[in-house]
C-alpha cells in the first residue's frame, strides 16, 4: 500500500514538473530559437521541416502556420531597443527606413497574441502606409491615445511587435542578425 | 539512500512527459486549427476569411494586411488525391503554401513563380503510386492545410482583390 502510494505521488509528482517545464519553455518562451537584432528576434527555422521538436513546438503556440524563411521572415519584438518589456502605459516611436524586402509590415499584438481591438481599426503601419522624409526615414507611433502621422494603436497592459517581411533579399537569411531594422524607442510613460 | 531512488524516478518521469508532451503540442494544436477550419466549410473546401480584426480568433497574430484563404485537405475523405486551382488570383503578392498535420511548411508557391496569377496542383499521399499527369504535391500526411495569403497593397483596392482571390478552390480530384 504503501509503495503504491509512494508510486503514485512519483508519477504525479513527475507529470507535474513535466508539465511546468514545457510551460515555461513552450509557452513562457518566446519564439526566440535564436537570433537576436536589437530588440527584434527570428528563428530561421520556423516553418521549415528540420526546425526540431521545440522549435516546433513553440511555433505552434506562438506562430501557426508561419512561412518558410525563402517566403517571408518574421521578427517580433518583446521589448524596446532599451531592452525595457513594452507596455500599453508607454508611448513608443518606431523609427527606420524600408528594411531590405519586396514587403514589410509592422503590427502591434496584445498579451493574447491577437490584435488589439480599437475604436481606429488600425492594426498594423507598412510599406503602403507610412510616410517618409526626404531622407527615405519613416517613424510611427505607437501609444494607447491617438497620435498624428503614422499610429498603431494599443491597449493596456503588455503587447508585442512583429515585423514581417515578405520575400525578404538573400542577406536577410544570409545575416538575420544585421538587418537593419527600425528602433523602438520609449517616449515617454504615464 | 533508498530517498534517492525516488528522486530519480521522479525525475525520469518528469523528462518523459515534458518530451511527450512538446512532442504532442504541434499535432493537437494543428489538428484543433484544422478542426475550426473544416467546422466552417468541411473537408476539401475552400473557406475565404474575411479581412483579420481583433475580433479574429482562429489562429494566433494574424496579420490584418492579408486576406486568407483556407482547405483543410484529407485525402482519405477526398478519395486519394485533393486539388487546388486558381485562376485570376490578384496582381499583388500571394502564396499559397501547405502544412502537414505536425505544421511543416512544405510546400510553397508564389505570385513571382506562378505564370499568368494561376494556380494548379494534385495533392497526394507520400506512397501514393498512380500520380496524375501534371503538377503533383506529395504530403507527408494524410491531412493538412492549404493556406492562401493575398496582400492587400491599397485599401482602396480591397474589394477587386477580396473579389479575385476568390478564384481559389480547393475540392477531391474526380477520376
Amino acid at each position: 500500500m504503501r509503495i503504491a502510494l509512494k508510486i503514485l505521488a512519483v508519477v504525479v509528482i513527475g507529470a507535474i514538473i513535466g508539465l511546468g517545464l514545457t510551460w515555461f519553455t513552450v509557452f513562457r518562451g518566446a519564439l526566440a530559437g535564436g537570433v537576436s537584432d536589437g530588440p527584434w528576434r527570428t528563428s530561421l527555422e520556423a516553418g521549415s521541416a528540420n526546425g526540431g521538436m521545440m522549435l516546433r513546438a513553440r511555433v505552434a503556440v506562438h506562430g501557426l502556420f508561419a512561412l518558410n524563411r525563402s517566403e517571408a521572415i518574421y521578427y517580433t519584438a518583446a521589448t524596446d531597443s532599451n531592452g525595457t518589456a513594452l507596455s500599453g502605459a508607454c508611448v513608443y516611436r518606431i523609427e527606420g527606413r524600408d528594411p531590405p524586402a519586396r514587403w514589410w509590415s509592422i503590427t502591434a499584438y496584445g498579451g493574447d497574441d491577437y490584435l488589439i481591438p480599437n475604436a481606429a481599426g488600425i492594426y498594423s503601419a507598412s510599406m503602403h502606409s507610412v510616410k517618409r522624409d526626404a531622407g527615405g526615414r519613416f517613424a510611427v507611433t505607437v501609444s494607447k491615445a491617438q497620435m498624428p502621422g503614422d499610429w498603431i494603436p494599443i491597449g493596456d497592459g503588455r503587447f508585442s511587435l512583429s515585423i514581417r517581411l515578405y520575400n525578404p533579399q538573400a542577406s536577410v537569411a544570409a545575416e538575420p542578425a544585421h538587418v537593419a531594422l527600425p528602433t523602438i524607442i520609449k517616449a515617454r510613460c504615464t | 539512500m533508498k530517498w534517492l531512488g525516488w528522486i530519480a524516478a521522479t525525475l525520469i518521469v518528469a523528462a518523459l512527459v515534458h518530451v511527450a508532451s512538446v512532442i504532442a503540442l504541434p499535432h493537437l494544436i494543428m489538428a484543433r486549427a484544422m478542426r475550426g477550419i473544416a467546422d466552417h466549410g468541411g473537408l476539401n473546401t475552400m473557406i475565404h476569411g474575411k479581412r483579420p480584426t481583433s475580433a479574429s480568433r482562429g489562429v494566433v497574430r494574424p496579420s490584418p494586411d492579408l486576406l486568407y484563404s483556407s482547405c483543410v485537405y484529407d485525402l482519405d475523405a477526398a478519395g486519394g488525391m485533393a486539388r487546388v486551382t486558381a485562376h485570376g488570383m490578384p496582381k499583388t503578392y500571394w502564396s499559397v503554401s501547405l502544412f502537414d498535420a505536425e505544421t511543416n511548411n512544405f510546400y510553397v508557391l508564389n505570385d513571382l513563380a506562378a505564370k499568368d496569377g494561376s494556380v494548379e496542383f494534385v495533392i497526394v499521399g507520400k506512397n501514393q503510386d498512380k500520380a496524375p499527369p501534371g503538377n503533383v504535391v506529395r504530403t507527408p500526411t494524410r491531412r493538412g492545410l492549404v493556406l492562401f495569403r493575398t496582400l492587400i497593397d491599397d485599401d482602396a483596392h480591397l474589394a477587386d482583390i477580396d473579389k479575385a482571390r476568390r478564384s481559389a478552390t480547393c475540392a477531391r480530384l474526380k477520376t
